[in-house]
């Protein structure tokens, strides 16, 4: 790994005149750079042997209204190999904001810039497709603008709503998508096209797969995300820092804790907070109870592709067993709303652990009859075996990241390559198939729930005493009994319910380990109580986007489970 | 002390011939789908039953104290609510569900709520209010039944909201754990 000085410094040494700034801010890399050469300087930063930048991690934008240079892309890359990070900024006017796309560098930031463009309209010079990908075709403006006010409604698509809209030459309609080759099949016949979702139960109800099939194989597809979108950012980015922590558990809802601690472990680099060692077990024993409760879904839900009924209840009553015990933590099943900035908004209760042994027991005897009933089930096997497999190489270039990536025999697991909160301090295994096709994806997930128990122990056997909170009254609300009879604590919750908590200026990026892959939150300061920018980078998106590679030649039955064990969640794919 | 980096295990090839395996899986399937039959039958011939399905709303489950369910504000035995209309939990609600209308007395509590209403189709019972709230005049209930026949009827007013204390002393008790925190230095 080399560290930030030397990346900067061969960066500077290649690209003298390119380069506008660097920095090093909270101990991440960054570099300002024209805007013009950003794709020789992407394509240098990937095949750089002592930098590898081979993975796209994020693209996205912050709009600073009012000043000249408008527009700032950021981009986010990630180095498989070395495992360091780099972030990548370029200015852009405020009138037709312009810049040139890196699609032929790394295929992945194809939907992240049609995102940016979609939320921002940044223009990305030679995108091959650059279409909206959460917005209708019809909607006016940029909604991440800062100019564009939260409140603003558009009417939807419908009767009497299109109005004056007429179809521009990129707002091309989803019927009128090239159909590939010459339209014909193998035999001749012509190709159909089919809509396959959004409301469809093996699409998870969220998203639209148009399909082109020569009688059962998928010649093409092309996947449409977008119909959970509820403004994410938008919100944080109009509340105060504490209020985006319930927005958070609808990122993933089915492991709503790990996206509340990756938030909360943002905003307090953001302010250099370090939190409490009990807080910081808390939070690794919470996640992973998260975790397991993912997988559980994932693994259920794929016997359930596959017409298997019955080892999905069997893991859907594991999954209200782990549940139960989350809610015991948090007070909710979903929703958990668990962490907060510098603490946990309640403590283990003291029972805990007697809830939860025999939970677990059952939980891991469930789960053991699901393996039983599937693994060596002829059926399962052949239809699972050889499923949906993509190179290493391809996967990484579109920014998979998760079980999916280690499915394939990558090793990258954040918990194990950057370890975070107490996982430096914890036994685990990172299990690594080597196939990567959908049986790998499978029992990848079985075994990280078995590790992810053993954290838990561990986590139970090792936990210190002493308090969860920071003490700090600017971080964390000052103690109940403190704000009933203390004038000072009174006025402290005061200032901190109505000013939020204030970072000094600046920006951080923070990567955390969920149960889809790599969370990471992207939180620009304006010393306000509100982020600036608030961006989370969700593993769902990025990992959606190989589907239509994934599935290219196989048969429309093989795309339901493979696109279940990409384990899509829709609110953190479409945010 | 570190995370380790093992291959996975996958099942070998079969060598069995094709009927057979599938026979055995289904006499597999068959032993573990009926194993839980049979859990279940013994359960309920005992009067123990082992049925994970609970037939609500005739039976319930045993909510925790943690549980999060809608905000309530809490009465008073003089049958006021202990709310001082401060408006904190109105800062606080990320969903911007809570107005509240102040109003003074000449009691000893000077301030009350005249219009205390909380629009429980934009709630989310994250309990960010409960929180925030100095007086502990609003906390979260177990109550989560608010399912309404109109947008109107999930406007729920001050006279819906007032729950008297004793019927939330399961909640009070549990946030009432989090009051003291010991406190000590960060983490190295």
């Amino acid at each position: 790994m080399a560290d930030n000085t030397a990346i900067l410094d061969k960066l500077r040494a290649r690209f003298a005149d390119d380069i506008v700034a660097t920095a090093t801010d909270r101990g991440d890399a960054c570099a300002s750079i024209r805007p013009e050469r950003i794709v020789d300087i992407g394509t240098f930063l990937r095949d750089d042997p002592e930098l590898r930048f081979d993975m796209p991690i994020d693209v996205t934008a912050v709009d600073y209204v009012g000043q000249a240079q408008r527009f700032e892309t950021v981009y986010h890359l990630y180095s498989t190999t070395h495992g360091h990070r780099l972030r990548l900024k370029a200015r852009l006017p405020e009138d037709n904001p312009s810049i040139p796309s890196l699609t032929g560098v790394w295929v992945g930031t194809n939907w992240l810039e049609r995102e940016t463009w979609d939320m921002y309209g940044i223009r990305f010079a030679g995108h091959p497709d650059l279409r909206r990908i959460y917005m209708y075709e019809e909607f006016e403006g940029h909604p991440l603008r800062k100019d564009y006010p939260k409140e603003k409604r558009q009417p939807l698509i419908g009767p009497g709503a299109i109005g004056t809209w007429t179809p521009s030459e990129e707002h091309r309609h989803v019927m009128e998508l090239p159909i590939p080759g010459d339209g014909k099949g193998m035999l001749g016949a012509e190709l159909m096209r089919i809509q396959m979702g959004p409301s469809h139960p093996a699409t998870h109800g969220t998203v639209r797969i148009v399909l082109d099939l020569d009688g059962e194989t998928i010649v093409g597809s092309d996947v449409q995300v977008g119909y959970l979108h509820r403004g994410f950012e938008k919100e944080c980015e109009s509340g105060f820092y504490y209020q985006a922590i319930p927005y958070t558990d609808r990122l993933n809802y089915s492991s709503a804790i790990l996206c509340n601690v990756g938030y909360c472990m943002a905003v307090e680099k953001l302010m250099g907070v370090e939190t409490t060692a009990r807080c910081q077990w808390l939070r690794v024993m919470s996640g992973e109870l998260a975790r397991i409760s993912d997988h559980l879904l994932c693994v259920g839900a794929t016997c359930l592709e596959m017409n298997a009924f019955t080892p999905f209840l069997y893991n859907l009553q594991a999954r209200e067993l782990v549940w139960e015990l989350i809610n015991q933590l948090c007070g909710g099943r979903v929703t958990s709303n668990y962490v907060r900035i510098g603490g946990m908004s309640a403590d283990m209760p003291a029972d805990f652990g007697d809830q939860l042994r025999p939970r677990f027991k059952r939980v891991f005897e469930l789960l053991s009859e699901t393996e039983q009933l599937m693994i060596e089930n002829p059926i399962f096997r052949e239809r699972m075996e050889g499923v949906g497999t993509l190179s290493k190489e391809e996967l990484i270039a579109f920014g998979v990241t998760g079980p999916l990536l280690r499915a394939a025999g990558v090793d990258l697991d954040l918990r194990r390559s950057a370890p975070y909160l107490v996982y430096d301090q914890v036994d685990f295994d990172v299990p690594l198939g080597a196939q990567g096709d959908n049986m790998d994806r499978f029992l990848i997930r079985i075994e990280e729930m078995k590790q992810s128990a053993r954290i838990i122990e561990q986590c139970f056997a090792r936990m210190p005493e002493g308090p969860v909170d920071v003490t700090d009254p600017r971080v964390r609300w000052p103690a109940k009994g403190k704000v009933f009879s203390r004038m000072e604590e009174l006025i402290a919750q005061f200032k901190n319910v109505t000013e939020g908590p204030k970072p000094e200026p600046g920006e951080t990026y923070v990567a955390t380990e969920s149960a889809t892959g790599e969370i990471g939150y992207y939180l620009v300061s304006d010393g306000t109580g509100k982020p600036y920018k608030c961006r989370a980078r969700t593993p769902s998106f990025s990992n959606t986007q190989p589907l239509s590679r994934m599935v290219q030649g196989g048969p429309l039955a093989d795309l339901i489970p493979t696109f279940d064990l990409i384990n899509m969640i829709g609110g953190e794919c479409d945010r | 002390m570190a995370a380790t980096v093992v291959s996975l295990r996958r099942p070998k090839p079969s060598r069995q011939i094709g009927w057979i395996r599938g026979a055995r899986a289904i006499l597999n399937g068959l032993r573990i789908t009926n194993g839980h039959f049979m859990r279940n039958l013994w359960g309920h011939i005992r009067g123990k039953s082992t049925v994970f399905t609970v037939q609500y709303p005739e039976e319930r489950l045993e909510l925790p104290p943690a549980f999060r369910g809608m905000p309530v504000l809490v009465q008073m035995d003089n049958g006021m609510p202990r709310c001082v209309a401060c408006g904190l939990c109105e800062w606080a609600c990320p969903t911007d569900c809570i107005t509240i209308f102040p109003a003074e007395t000449a009691d000893e509590v000077e301030r009350y709520p005249d219009v205390f209403d909380i629009d429980m189709s934009r709630c989310m019972f994250c309990g960010l209010c409960e929180e925030a709230c100095p007086e502990e005049a609003i906390v979260m209930s177990h109550e989560m039944e608010i399912a309404a026949f109109s947008r109107r009827g999930t406007l729920w007013h001050k006279a819906d909201l007032l729950t008297p204390v004793e019927k939330l002393e399961s909640r009070l008790s549990h946030i009432r754990l989090g009051y003291e925190r010991p406190a000590s230095p960060p983490a190295e």
